[in-house]
């Protein structure tokens, strides 16, 4: 005789699945990070994007500098390059442009991106290249114990400005808006569910997809923790029309209070787009170098949907 | 007498035209059969008064060097030709812009400032111009109507070439060239000292004209290249402008990136997806490429780098010559660190070293750096047609076996590994610059490092089978051996054929891989010299330093002149006294 499954079973069961799903998306390696970091989260939200989407292992490229969050393409299933430090956002590219087929993501920390890296921020998001671009900000150099960072706020004292920071942090969010980003948004590692919706909208956008996480550093950052951004945060007004550049503008340059959510969506061109479209028009001799594996995936996609 | 021979030099400021002069001259003697080697010095500013010269080699055989002196001087300025005097040879040529019914001190001294064998002829070019066309441009053209005279040339053929470039420019532009240049060629009928050259070596055979940088842009395309990155710098700029044009109707992609370090970043990206790319730069932008380099080197992906030398250090001389940057090439990044160099000695070598140098990378998991230089990459000489068509394919070693027994780093007795690219299922691996195991997990172990990197230096010797190996030239069992690199080659074979005239007994290595070595070839000659002498353009002695340290021996350093392109005269003279003392 068959029993009749509880509710409550049910939900166990699918729970199982679920976290066997996300289980699959594990890389080889454990992930180093201290006892309740936030890269914690970030980590989660990528798993928990790629079953959602259902990116494939072998479709996905992760790309990072240095630095805790540099370790981040080890710890998922998937292609990852862990190069040198601030250079994630250009290597991306190249990958992006060379396969187009590939979805590519970028992990990477504030010292990385705003710091050496800064210069690259620009370029990635005003060419409008297809990436998403993970941005984990604890305000401190962790991987070095401790050090002043790009966004580290006024007055902070770290182990290199023992008598308080004497600049003023960096904006990451506000910086990509004005740099021609089409998707921009903040996340904390203290709302996982968010942030977990966030990555994955984010990596389904096609274009530049900036997502700037706070993500506490539990060991070498004392002055801003869970509970401070807790304090400080708060989440945007839904029903919002994301293309309003000057809203988004508004909300992120807010003295009062630091928003989460979306702030930014806007759809348009991207930077590999425009090049196959010159290879189409122009390639009188395409020998595919550049378009072959995106036919592939297409007709393998077709066959799929055939089959 | 005839002539083997012979050398024009066309100077003036900006706007005046001498470049294209050179070019249109050269342009013609190919066509009639003969080789030629132009080189052009300009100045480092767009705009402004700076001095152009364009300086064309015509001989009855190959050259890849500049002539020690010219025999004719077209001057489109007449202060810049005066500059320009010293550079003539002794029975030297002047064709000089005269102004009919005007007395101008500078103009005057002209015929001043000559030699007492030399013949100046004043052609009133610019009234010439004005005459033929109603405009003041074109006195360029007008000048090479009266070259073409003086050189017998016949004007039937130039008027073709005409055709040729300014065809599409407009049926005016075209005819006002036509007239501009048949007011030069039957300007006064004297009686003027004509040259007369030796018949052309190769009439009737079709030769394309063609720069390093042009002949390494083709080069690429045609093996494969599927992404170039780069910025903007002096002297290799123009390989970016060709393949900016060309590589799309390739289907390839051409990024312009915000920096240096942006740019090789990105042909990191794309190689390391498995797709052909690469960048091209000068001194300044490698020195900002070396972290890439090392991650490279580190993660074994392949990239190509040309870099086009220019002087140094520093911003230094953009525009001028100098073959300083070997031991960047070399050195350049910490840690054990060893990396592809590669030199092509003439321009014709050009299309196929960079062709090996993908092919090299690609195959052996590795950057490759291509040392060409201002003089290699901006010069242009004549090249057989079909020397530039030859392809390549992937060279990447793919992995045959199951999935789950794949390690991106596997030690081979050869030390290349399989390679897998993203986008093959089953697999995955993370690329770190991070010490790593042979999975490519992070991995500090001194043990697993220690087999890491000697499995990365075996790959250099296995690769010595699909590299360059050096050339010889001269006497087998001479007891002086010359050993060269990258473009003053030219210059000092052809010394090194001048003092074997003398009764030296000389021979000659010419070295297209530097890094890593033909060590059996290398350590043969170099062991059977009585006396090495190593020629280069720089003052540390960077590539001999490099060959004593590397093998044992001793040898004599020659620092042959920065900043033009060494003349074989100099070369000789310099060799002449290591050879005598």
């Amino acid at each position: 005789m068959r029993r009749v499954k509880r509710k409550d079973e049910i939900l166990v069961n699918l729970a199982r699945v679920r976290k066997k799903k996300l289980v699959e998306k594990h890389g080889r390696l454990r992930p180093i990070f201290c006892g309740g970091c936030g890269h914690f989260a970030a980590l989660h939200a990528i798993y928990h994007a790629m079953s959602e989407l259902d990116i494939k292992s072998h479709e996905l490229v992760i790309v990072s500098g240095i630095g805790c969050s540099g370790r981040m393409p080890g710890f998922v299933k998937c292609y990852g390059l862990h190069g040198v430090h601030g250079r994630a956002l250009p290597v991306a590219t190249g990958v992006k442009l060379a396969n187009p087929s590939l979805q590519v993501m970028v992990v990477g920390g504030d010292g990385d991106g705003l710091g050496i890296g800064g210069g690259h921020l620009p370029h990635a998001a005003r060419s409008n290249v297809d990436m998403t671009y993970l941005l984990l900000d604890n305000a401190v150099y962790g991987l070095t114990k401790g050090q002043v960072a790009p966004t580290t706020p006024y007055g902070d004292k770290t182990s290199t400005t023992p008598y308080g920071n004497p600049s003023r942090p960096l904006d990451p969010v506000a910086l990509s808006l004005v740099h021609g980003a089409t998707f921009v948004s903040r996340g904390f590692s203290g709302y996982p569910d968010d942030l977990n919706d966030m990555v994955a909208r984010g990596m389904k956008h096609r274009g530049f997809s900036m997502i700037h996480i706070y993500s506490p550093c539990v060991t070498f950052n004392k002055n801003e923790t869970y509970e401070r951004y807790y304090e400080i945060s708060e989440k945007l007004p839904g029903g919002r029309d994301l293309t309003n550049m000057n809203e988004a503008l508004c909300f992120a340059t807010s003295r009062e209070k630091t928003y989460l959510g979306i702030f930014y969506q806007q759809a348009g061109p991207t930077l590999e787009e425009n090049m196959l479209r010159t290879i189409e028009s122009q390639g009188t001799f395409d020998d595919g170098r550049i378009t072959a594996s995106l036919k592939e995936k297409k007709a393998t996609r077709a066959k799929k949907k055939a089959t | 007498m005839k002539r083997k021979e012979i050398t024009i030099q066309a100077t003036g400021g900006a706007g005046d035209g001498s470049l294209a002069t050179g070019a249109l001259i050269a342009r013609a003697f190919v066509r009639l059969g003969y080789y030629i080697l132009i080189h052009d010095t300009f100045p480092a500013e767009i705009r402004g008064f700076g001095k152009s010269i364009s300086e064309v080699r015509i001989s009855t055989r190959d050259v890849a060097a500049k002539a020690d002196a010219s025999d004719v001087l077209i001057g489109l300025n007449n202060l810049f030709a005066i500059e320009q005097i010293p550079d003539l040879s002794e029975r030297g040529i002047i064709i000089y812009d005269s102004k009919p019914g005007i007395t101008v001190k500078d103009m005057e001294s002209i015929p001043n400032h000559a030699g007492n064998l030399m013949s100046c002829y004043g052609v009133p070019l610019e009234y010439e111009a004005q005459k033929a066309t109603g405009k003041k441009l074109g006195k360029n053209v007008v000048a090479l109507g009266f070259l073409s005279k003086l050189l017998n040339f016949p004007p039937a053929e130039m008027i073709e070439i005409l055709k040729e470039l300014f065809a599409r420019k407009g049926e005016e532009v075209l005819n006002n060239n036509i007239a501009l240049f048949m007011s030069g060629y039957e300007y006064e009928d004297i009686e003027y000292k004509k040259i007369e050259l030796d018949p052309p070596p190769h009439a009737g055979e079709k030769y394309t004209i063609t720069s390093g940088n042009d002949a390494m842009s083709t080069g690429a395309i045609n093996a494969g290249l599927a992404f170039f990155a780069g910025y903007p710098i002096t002297p290799a700029s123009k390989i970016m402008e060709n393949l900016a044009l060309k590589l799309p109707k390739y289907g390839g992609v051409l990024l312009q990136t915000e920096d240096e370090i942006a740019a090789i970043g990105a042909v990191l990206g794309a190689f390391y997806t498995g797709k052909r790319a690469m960048t091209a730069t000068s001194g300044p932008g490698l020195s900002l490429m070396t972290e890439i380099i090392n991650l490279g080197v580190m993660t074994e992906t392949p990239m190509v780098i040309i870099n086009a030398m220019r002087g140094g250090p520093s911003t230094g001389l953009p525009t001028k010559v100098e073959q300083a940057d070997l031991n960047l090439a070399l050195y350049g990044g910490h840690g054990d660190s060893p990396r592809v160099v590669l030199a092509p000695a003439t321009i014709g070598e050009c299309y196929r070293i960079i062709q090996d140098a993908l092919d090299v990378a690609e195959k052996y998991q590795t950057p490759v750096i291509v040392l060409s230089d201002k003089m290699l990459g901006m010069s242009h000489v004549a090249v057989p047609a079909g020397t530039l068509e030859e392809k390549r394919a992937s060279t990447r070693l793919a992995y045959a076996g199951r999935p789950k027994d794949y390690m991106r780093y596997l030690v081979t007795p050869d030390g290349v590994s399989p390679w897998v690219i993203p986008g093959e299922e089953g697999i995955s691996y993370t690329a770190t610059g991070l010490g790593h195991d042979e999975m490519g997990a992070p991995n500090y172990d001194i043990e697993v490092n220690r087999e890491l990197a000697e499995k990365r230096f075996r790959k250099f010797t296995t690769m010595l089978a699909d590299l360059p190996p050096p050339e010889f030239f001269g006497d087998e069992d001479a007891p002086n051996l010359i050993v060269t690199w990258g473009s003053t080659f030219g210059s000092v074979l052809e010394a090194v054929e001048r003092l074997s005239e003398q009764g030296y007994r000389l021979r000659v290595a010419k070295v297209k891989t530097i890094y890593p070595q033909h060590e059996d070839i290398m350590g043969e000659a170099l062991s059977r010299a009585e006396k090495i002498i190593i020629p280069e353009q720089n003052q540390f002695g960077q590539f001999a330093r490099f060959i004593k340290g590397h093998y044992g021996v001793s040898a004599d350093e020659v620092h042959l002149p920065s900043g033009e392109p060494v003349r074989p005269g100099d070369a000789e003279k310099l060799i002449k006294g290591r050879l005598d003392s």
